[in-house]
């Protein structure tokens, strides 16, 4: 019976499975959080994905969840799944550190939004997880924490700023978390980790209680290894919560009931211009893979020209993040500069000089791109297909700061697929899409009008249960 | 005319009071420039009635 199920059959179920065995009594909440105990204390030591755990408020979560259903009933979707988030999600009382020195000591005076859709779902909170500081930076590293090491190559970065949640997800150390994408840290990681990141549109989930790093693109999204999971939590967490002003008042589709609608009629954009340029060739062969079995399963493949304005999105986007970041680091910078990183204290310093005229003419832009954009590619396709990292996940060494301006080269490149969406305030859901040839995971990124969530679900679902590419297993898990 | 690193210099002096080290304002200067290249060729399409607060009403205007 459960009680035998050994711990990496429990670890390798998928969220929605964990879930709804939990749901129908197969198992508990007790002892799936025992195997989530278990796999951190196996992979933990040498991964780095956490920051803190509450091992004891999590038993008692478990334990009453277990008292709940043991009188048949269950408190949402989430019953009793182990999860754990970025750590910059506040808690009343809680500490988040947000991979700073300076917040280390600050206990939150709020609840992020979020995590209390998430309790009110039923997931067990079991601790936070790695981040870049202040969420500032692609590659994952973080000077002020033990490195977090990426479960398909160590020598390989976990990207970030998502690092933690990107490395304890593909490690089956828990079953899904909360990330934050401002230009591509969900994506990116999820991306490098081999799983599923989910960037909704913009506005879609209340960013209330998160650390906040740039007002105008931030964005909260899960990390999962299925394309299912993902819909199951996003419809979680999306929705207003009357605190916070920007997310859209609309019903929020029941995603995971459209996941198996067929695909013909669907039309999937392949783009003739920006996100066909500078690729390695192993990416540009996972691309076109994909997009093989996208036609197979019924889908039209379209070629879609992308508007010259998207390479502009690219280069506005520092502009905007880096003003709206050093407004809001300012009295920090300027008395708490020592506490910052080398490599994170100066990603603000252009922001100080960046006139409110130019700030302002850049978010007027923003909106000429976004009609520009959704004229120019959904009036031709429903879904744009795109590569996320143009290139193979990088090593550790070709992102270190030492490196110099082949560094900085890097650095802009990883998130030069990802951020014109944020610009953009476009959805985005990166999926494992295959293996470039030195064995790590590649992923494509299905964008889509704003809050066509449920078809990029529909899409990416699809191409999981087509390919299973999702079920291959991290180096380091003993594959 | 671009922006010099002596420039930022001065105004961080007179208005933001940040620390900063020296080596990094010929860095910044490069940086603050491509920046600006990017909002110039933004004018382009300027439009004096567009308001930037409208973003989110375009978003909901634009979904399927």
């Amino acid at each position: 019976m459960t009680q035998q199920k050994p711990v990496d059959g429990l670890q390798n179920l998928s969220l929605c499975e964990t879930a709804d065995l939990i749901k129908t009594g197969e198992v508990s909440a007790n002892e799936v959080l025992q195997a989530c105990f278990a796999q951190i204390d196996k992979l933990e030591p040498v991964h780095h994905a956490f920051v803190w755990q509450d091992r004891e408020s999590a038993l008692d979560r478990a334990r009453w969840l277990d008292s709940v259903r043991s009188r048949g009933e269950t408190v949402g979707p989430l019953h009793g799944v182990p999860m754990a988030h970025k750590d910059m999600y506040y808690r009343s009382g809680r500490i988040s550190g947000c991979g700073s020195r300076i917040r280390s000591n600050e206990p939150a005076k709020t609840t992020a939004t979020a995590l209390r859709k998430l309790d009110g779902a039923g997931a067990i909170d079991v601790g936070g997880l790695a981040m870049v500081e202040f969420a500032m930076g692609p590659h994952g590293f973080n000077a002020h924490l033990p490195r977090s090491l990426n479960p398909w190559g160590h020598d390989r970065v976990p990207c970030g700023s998502s690092s933690g949640s990107g490395v304890a997800v593909a490690s089956r150390m828990i079953y899904g978390s909360l990330g934050s994408d401002t230009g591509g840290s969900i994506r990116c990681p999820a991306a490098a980790n081999g799983i599923v990141g989910c960037l909704p549109t913009n506005g879609l989930v209340s960013r209330r209680g998160a650390m906040p790093m740039s007002w105008s693109f931030d964005c909260v999204g899960p990390l999962t290894r299925t394309v299912k999971d993902s819909a199951r939590v996003l419809k979680a967490i999306a929705g207003q919560d009357g605190l916070d002003d920007t997310p859209a008042a609309m019903p929020i589709p029941d995603y995971e009931s459209a996941l198996e609608q067929p695909l013909s009629g669907i039309r999937v954009g392949i783009p003739r211009g920006y996100f066909d340029q500078d690729l390695h060739p192993d990416v540009q062969k996972a691309i076109a893979a994909s997009l093989d079995v996208f036609r197979q399963a019924g889908a039209t493949l379209v070629q879609v020209d992308i508007p010259k304005s998207v390479s502009l999105t690219s280069e506005l986007h520092p502009l905007v993040m880096k003003a709206e970041g050093a407004a809001n680091h300012r009295p920090w910078q300027r008395s708490r500069k020592t506490e910052y990183s080398e490599e994170v204290g100066k990603r603000l310093e252009a922001g100080f000089f960046i006139s409110a005229v130019d700030y302002i003419n850049a978010l007027q832009y923003r909106v000429f791109a976004l009609e520009e954009f959704t004229g120019a590619v959904f009036s031709h396709v429903d879904a744009l297909l795109a590569p996320v990292l143009p290139m193979p996940t990088p090593t550790l060494e070709q992102t270190a700061y030492s490196n110099g301006p082949a560094y900085l080269k890097m650095v802009v490149a990883l998130t030069r697929n990802t951020r014109p969406i944020n610009f953009l305030g476009l959805p985005a859901l990166s999926v494992t899409c295959g293996f470039t040839s030195d064995g790590m995971p590649t992923s494509f990124q299905l964008i889509g009008r704003p809050f066509s969530e449920s078809l990029l679900f529909r899409l990416g679902h699809r191409f999981q249960m087509e390919t299973n590419i999702h079920l291959a297993v991290p180096k380091a898990l003993g594959a | 005319m671009p922006i010099r690193a002596e420039l930022l210099k001065e105004l961080n002096d007179e208005t933001q009071n940040v620390p900063i080290a020296q080596q990094r304002w010929p860095e910044l200067a490069v940086e603050l420039n491509q920046l600006r290249t990017a909002v110039e060729a933004a004018l382009a399409v300027h439009d004096f009635d567009r308001d930037p607060g409208e973003f989110p009403a375009v978003l909901r205007s634009r979904r399927a």
